[in-house]
């Protein structure tokens, strides 16, 4: 079970108390836009291997939502930010 | 009709005092519950002009008059109280206030044992260094969810969805038993 | 001595006895005593049969690594727990164990024939062998023949079927250091770590007394009593023994399992059988210590060859001699001691048979004064003997070759020592990595992530004395048809890796998989680094370049009762009910399960049965009145000054022109276009709606709306309160239901022109705070009662008397479905499937004329959504009245074949009508607005039925008995 520090509660907390909300950072794009972005904006989605933007909600806790910026080969959360932040830059 | 007047019955109605040595949970008094809901300055300024004293930082409770005022989240305070709350407080908060007092039950945990009864369902580090005193957050006990306000260092708090209660009573009853003894 | 036991030396309660049975046959031990030590106490060594070859096996180690001595252990019905390692079980009185894999005894098992035919059990030979002719591209001699014999044939214990009666404990805990294992390195880092009293430290060990090594080592033993007193007095201490860590996660996260009983006679009634802690901890200390490997040459299996290590266990702590005529095999220093305390334990040391060419000058000092007969630089050949060692044979080497003709030594007992392994299993599964040490021929730590210590012997810090080793198959034993045990549980031999190696199997993984080695419940503890070095050597490539395959948890199999804990049976989910559950209990409701609900299927009286009951309860809301709990819809209350314009946003339909007092349907589509929830947005006032959504729905709704308030429609001012419990919801359906609630309503002018189809009114209920909707999801005039929970069961219990007295009664939730399904209402989850959109059912209305944006139109607007040919809601009428199509049946043409073609569609609720008199459907079918009056086909295991496409609404369709 992961800890994660949820940037309003202010402390690491358990994986448990937090929902997964897909990629963060999708952008909708400007209207009109080709059936084909809107398909990509709805269904294609970076999956790396190393650092992803995602979304999570401490659903479980203080209920907001946020970003964070998670290692998927270490599997460690690198940052923590609040929507409308800019995502940080961080080494994995 | 009018002779026939509904009885309330309310979470606790069929449900009685759970405990083992060192562990009681009994039916909290607090009966009024009303969610305000605001951005957090707005809130601060609302107080103020009331000439009240700024509500509790995120995740903390505070005893302000008669109620009690938990914040577990940067928009949220919940209200608790065992008398009607005062309608200077639905002044404060406006259009969102909701009142919500049927949709919760109120747990009083008490006894030395309480942290390590917790700690059955509980994920959180219940130390008092990592959950102090005043201190109220929503979590995770069994897989009920529950806001959990320390009041003291053997007493806890817990607001539980009405119709959890039954639930949270039965873990306690199973897992209590199976306690290490320290 | 009697029998093996000392008559001194040993840390077990000498005074006291207890008797158990191993198969059937009565023995005494001592508390204190594991099975293995109190079966060699009593000369039994032949204590199991091994998987494949079903080879008599004895007691190899002398802890969870042991690979031989697995039993059953039978504690009565639903206690049977197979697999145990003799060397871990406790002794207590009346301890029933047993062998396993074997028939019809351990002595005589027919199986054993399989060791005749061992040239037809290379690796892979399952793989090769039993694939059989296919049939029908599927391989049935395997799955009926085959698979059920070899499972049968090759096996360990069989698992109970009955429940498991014992109950499982969990407990979080939180740390500042854990130390896992209680042998020196474990005592003094727990010592050190608690000296600091606001340091909580978790002592854990897996036997069950704390000590290791300590245990066997009479000069040690002062300092591990002390350090146990010393431990004990600290209030920031928890020691934990029988308690195994098996598995190491991220972030310091640990699982222990404490095994509380399974040692006890007589437990407590309420004592539970295990306890799961689930730790977390800021730094882990691994003391895990090191174990011996075996010697791998032909028929190293034999009962009486014993590791090293175990036999000095055995002596040291249990009083136990494993034999009288011991020979020590070893290629470390470490086993000569073993041999000097068996030799102050009343045994006789035959021999030292040392691999190497020369000893340790201590050692070897030691066994001249002793008189004990060193060999070195040798080989070994083999052993003789069946059912026990009764002799070993050897032959000197020089460099790579047998030196001199091959010797016979007898002996009852071969101690092996092929040298010491760190045991890094936690350190491999908290993602450190290892390197080979060539000097130590061990991999020990290389990168250790930073909240981990490795203490002891796992960090590869040997005492001179456990240095050396004797890796792979010994030389001089190239003979094929010799069995030289590498995996002993699994039986892996070194020919079955260099076989692989040789049918191409290069990786150390493949090469695993394909022979099993290292994939027994042992995982191979005491074998791994002898099947690497075999598979490096016959690949020829260095050790570390061939590399090791990976530790997974758990380090020990762990039960499922321990992972369960206590959320099994009744507390397997919460169990929620409404305020109004004991009244619906009391009229006699059968209950079904809708999420974590309990929700009244419908109401039987005595003597009628359930189907009756839906079909009375069903006519009665149409021809009457009817009652009904659905205090389980979702509901959220929204406020705030942009509340409107955020609904407007969120619904398909538009929400901000809809005035206060007023409900609207609505439906909420995802960002692709497709219905995801339906329910009611019902407008208070200016800044406050109460909405509405399916039982099932509301956390998922709550989820969604949040997200968009809190991360896109920033800019709008509003909040979502969850308000479900708060409202018990009572909901009155049928042509009587103004009757039923006008008397007990106040405040609240009910009358059909003042309070028409779709309205919401705040008053008072006999007194009680109300929210009073006028919907209906019946087609009947219909009112929905919101009183506050502690108000619902007596507000239903008024209700339901006044409905009483009109003819009226209770309906459930199977009813309510048959009367929505006549109206052609949907359900989302059985109409829809997260592929349907509002103009597929018929519902394109909802979303208005003007134009406007929201979640879902851009997603409407794609060319798949706009597409002919889509599947549409239709009703469907079976050709037989009597019929009730199955629900997901496919829907094929009139005349085509029941199999091998696509679906037109599928039927999505089928129900039996009273009120029709016959078997009607909704279905989803291509196009299915313009074949009305076409018939189809729905075959069905060996019919076809044939039906009639129709309007989904199958009863009033102007609407009529809504309003009024």
């Amino acid at each position: 079970m992961l800890l994660i520090p949820c940037p309003y509660c202010g402390f690491p907390r358990p994986e448990i108390e937090f929902r997964h909300a897909g990629e963060a950072h999708l952008m909708r794009p400007e209207e009109p836009a080709s059936d084909e972005a809107y398909a990509a904006f709805l269904y294609e989605r970076e999956n790396p291997k190393g650092i992803a933007a995602e979304r999570w909600r401490h659903v479980h806790g203080c209920g907001r939502y946020f970003n964070a910026l998670r290692d998927t080969v270490s599997d460690r959360i690198l940052a923590v930010y609040k929507p409308g932040e800019v995502r940080p830059e961080v080494a994995s | 009709m009018a002779d026939l007047m509904l009885t309330p019955r309310n979470a606790w109605a069929d449900l009685t005092v759970a405990e083992i040595p060192g562990a009681t949970l009994k039916p909290s008094p607090t009966r009024h519950r009303v969610l305000f809901q605001a951005r957090e300055r707005e809130l601060e300024t609302r107080m103020k002009a009331a000439g009240m004293a700024a509500p509790p930082a995120i995740l903390r409770a505070r005893m302000m008059d008669d109620v009690a005022l938990l914040r577990p989240g940067p928009d949220e305070w919940l209200i608790v109280s065992e008398a009607e709350i005062s309608p200077k407080w639905h002044e404060i908060a406006g259009p969102g206030a909701i009142e919500i007092s049927h949709g919760y039950a109120g747990i009083e945990w008490c006894g030395p044992r309480v942290m390590l009864a917790l700690s059955a369902g509980c994920p959180l580090d219940l130390h008092e260094s990592a959950f102090p005193v005043g201190m109220a957050s929503r979590t995770l006990y069994g897989k009920s969810e529950m806001l959990l306000w320390r009041q003291d260092h053997a007493r806890f708090h817990m607001e539980v969805a009405r119709s959890y209660l039954s639930a949270i009573l039965a873990f306690f009853g199973e897992t209590a038993r199976h306690l290490p003894q320290s | 001595m009697s029998g093996f036991r000392a008559t001194s030396g040993g840390r077990f309660d000498r005074a006291r006895r207890v008797s158990f049975t191993f198969d059937g046959v009565a023995y005494l031990g001592h508390p204190g005593d594991t099975l293995a030590s109190a079966l060699m106490a009593n000369g039994v060594s032949l204590v199991g049969r091994s998987f494949k070859y079903h080879r008599p096996r004895g007691v190899l180690a002398a802890g969870a690594e042991e690979p031989n001595a697995l039993v059953t252990v039978d504690r009565g019905p639903g206690r049977i727990t197979p697999n145990c390692r003799a060397t871990e079980v406790e002794l207590f009185e009346g301890l029933v164990a047993r062998s396993q894999n074997r028939f019809p005894s351990l002595g005589f098992d027919l199986g054993a024939i399989n060791s005749m035919l061992k040239p037809l059990f290379p690796a892979g030979f399952y793989y090769k062998t039993f694939m059989g002719p296919a049939i029908n591209g599927k391989a049935k001699f395997w799955n009926r023949l085959f698979e059920p014999l070899i499972r049968r044939a090759a096996g360990l214990g069989a698992a109970p079927t009955e429940p498991d009666p014992d109950a499982y404990a969990s407990l979080f805990a939180h740390c500042e250091v854990l130390v896992v294992g209680s042998g020196e390195a474990g005592l003094r880092a727990a010592l050190s770590a608690s000296e600091n009293p606001a340091v909580r430290v978790i002592l854990c060990e897996m036997d069950h007394d704390f000590g290791g090594w300590l245990l066997a080592d009479p000069t040690g033993a002062r300092f591990r009593d002390e350090a146990i007193a010393t431990l004990r007095t600290r209030p920031n201490v928890r020691l934990l023994s029988r308690t195994q860590c098996f598995g190491l996660f991220l972030q310091g996260f640990v699982g222990l399992v404490e095994r509380v009983t399974d040692h006890l006679a007589d437990p407590a009634i309420d004592a539970p059988r295990e306890r799961l802690w689930q730790v977390r901890a800021g730094r882990i200390v691994i003391a895990t210590g090191a174990i011996e490997r075996p010697l791998v040459f032909p028929d190293n299996d034999r009962p009486g060859v014993m590791l090293s290590s175990a036999a000095h266990i055995l002596q040291g702590r249990y009083g136990v001699l494993p034999g009288r005529a011991i020979v020590v095999a070893t290629a470390t220093d470490a086993a000569y001691r073993t041999a000097f305390a068996l030799a102050d334990g009343g045994a006789r040391i035959e021999a030292i048979l040392d691999r190497r060419d020369h000893a340790g000058e201590r050692v070897r000092a030691e066994a001249e004064a002793r008189g004990i007969r060193v060999e070195t630089g040798l080989t070994l050949l083999g052993t003789t003997g069946k059912k026990h060692v009764t002799g070993v044979s050897y032959a000197p080497m020089q460099n790579q070759d047998l030196r001199g003709p091959s010797q016979v030594i007898a002996c009852d007992t071969l101690l092996v020592s092929g040298g010491f392994t760190p045991t890094l299993h936690l350190l491999s599964q908290a993602r450190g990595s290892l390197r080979w040490d060539e000097p130590l021929s061990a991999f020990v730590p290389d990168k250790v992530p930073e909240n981990i210590n490795i203490a002891g012997l796992a960090s590869g810090d040997f005492p001179p004395e456990l240095r050396g080793a004797a890796l792979g198959l010994l030389p001089g034993n190239d003979d094929k048809s010799a069995l030289a045990f590498v995996d002993f549980q699994n039986d892996v031999t070194a020919r079955d890796i260099r076989l692989a190696t040789r049918e191409g199997f290069r990786s150390i993984e493949h090469v695993k998989r394909y022979t099993t080695t290292g994939m027994a419940t042992d995982q191979g503890k005491t074998s791994n680094i002898n099947a690497l070095s075999i598979a490096a050597e016959s690949l020829s490539q260095s050790l570390p370049k061939t590399g090791h395959t990976t530790f997974r948890m758990p380090y020990v199999p762990v039960t499922f009762g321990t992972l369960a804990g206590a959320y099994r049976a009744e507390l397997f989910d919460p169990i929620r009910r409404t305020p109004m559950h004991d009244l619906a209990e009391k009229r006699g409701a059968v209950f079904e399960d809708i999420g974590l609900w309990k929700r009244a299927h419908a109401f039987p009286r005595a003597g009628e049965s359930v189907k009756a009951a839906v079909q009375r309860e069903t006519r009665t809301v149409r021809e009457h009145v009817g009652i009904f709990d659905a205090s389980t819809l979702g509901k959220i209350e929204v406020t705030g000054r942009d509340a409107a314009a955020f609904l407007d946003r969120i619904y398909a339909n538009p929400v901000a022109n809809l005035a206060p007092g007023r409900c609207r349907y609505a439906l909420m589509l995802n960002e692709a276009g497709f219905l995801i929830e339906d329910g009611i947005v019902a407008r208070l006032s200016d800044q406050r709606f109460h909405i509405t959504t399916t039982t099932g729905g509301v956390g998922k709704v709550l989820h969604l709306l949040e997200d968009y308030r809190q991360t896109e429609f920033i800019d709008l001012d509003c909040f979502l309160a969850p308000v479900t419990e708060h409202w018990a919801v009572i909901a009155v359906q049928g042509p009587k239901a103004r009757e039923v609630i006008a008397p007990l309503i106040e405040g609240i002018n009910v009358a059909a022109d003042a309070m028409p189809h779709m309205t919401i009114r705040e008053g008072r209920l006999t007194g009680v705070p109300c929210r009073l909707m006028r919907a209906s999801f019946t087609g009947e005039r219909g009112f929905e009662v919101n009183v506050p929970a502690d108000f619902g069961f007596f507000a239903m219990e008024a209700l339901l008397a006044r409905a009483e007295g009109l003819g009226g009664g209770l309906y459930g939730l199977e009813a309510m479905h048959i009367l929505r399904a006549e109206k052609g209402y949907i359900i989302i989850g059985q109409e829809t499937d997260g592929t349907v959109t509002p103009h597929d059912l018929g519902l394109g209305w909802a979303m208005g004329k003007a134009p406007r944006d929201f979640i879902g139109k851009r997603g409407l607007a794609r060319p798949d959504l706009l597409a002919k040919g889509r599947k549409q809601l239709v009703g469907l009428l079976p050709d037989d009245p009597a019929v009730v199509l199955e629900e997901g049946a496919q829907i094929i043409l009139q005349h085509e074949p029941s199999t091998g073609i696509a679906a037109q569609g599928h039927v999505t609720s089928a129900y039996f009508s009273p009120n029709l008199g016959r078997g009607f459907a909704l279905a989803m079918l291509k196009d299915g607005r313009n074949r009305m009056g076409e018939v189809v086909t729905i075959p069905m295991p060996g019919e076809r039925v044939l039906a009639r496409i129709v309007s989904p609404v199958f009863l009033d369709p102007e609407g009529r008995a809504l309003h009024g």
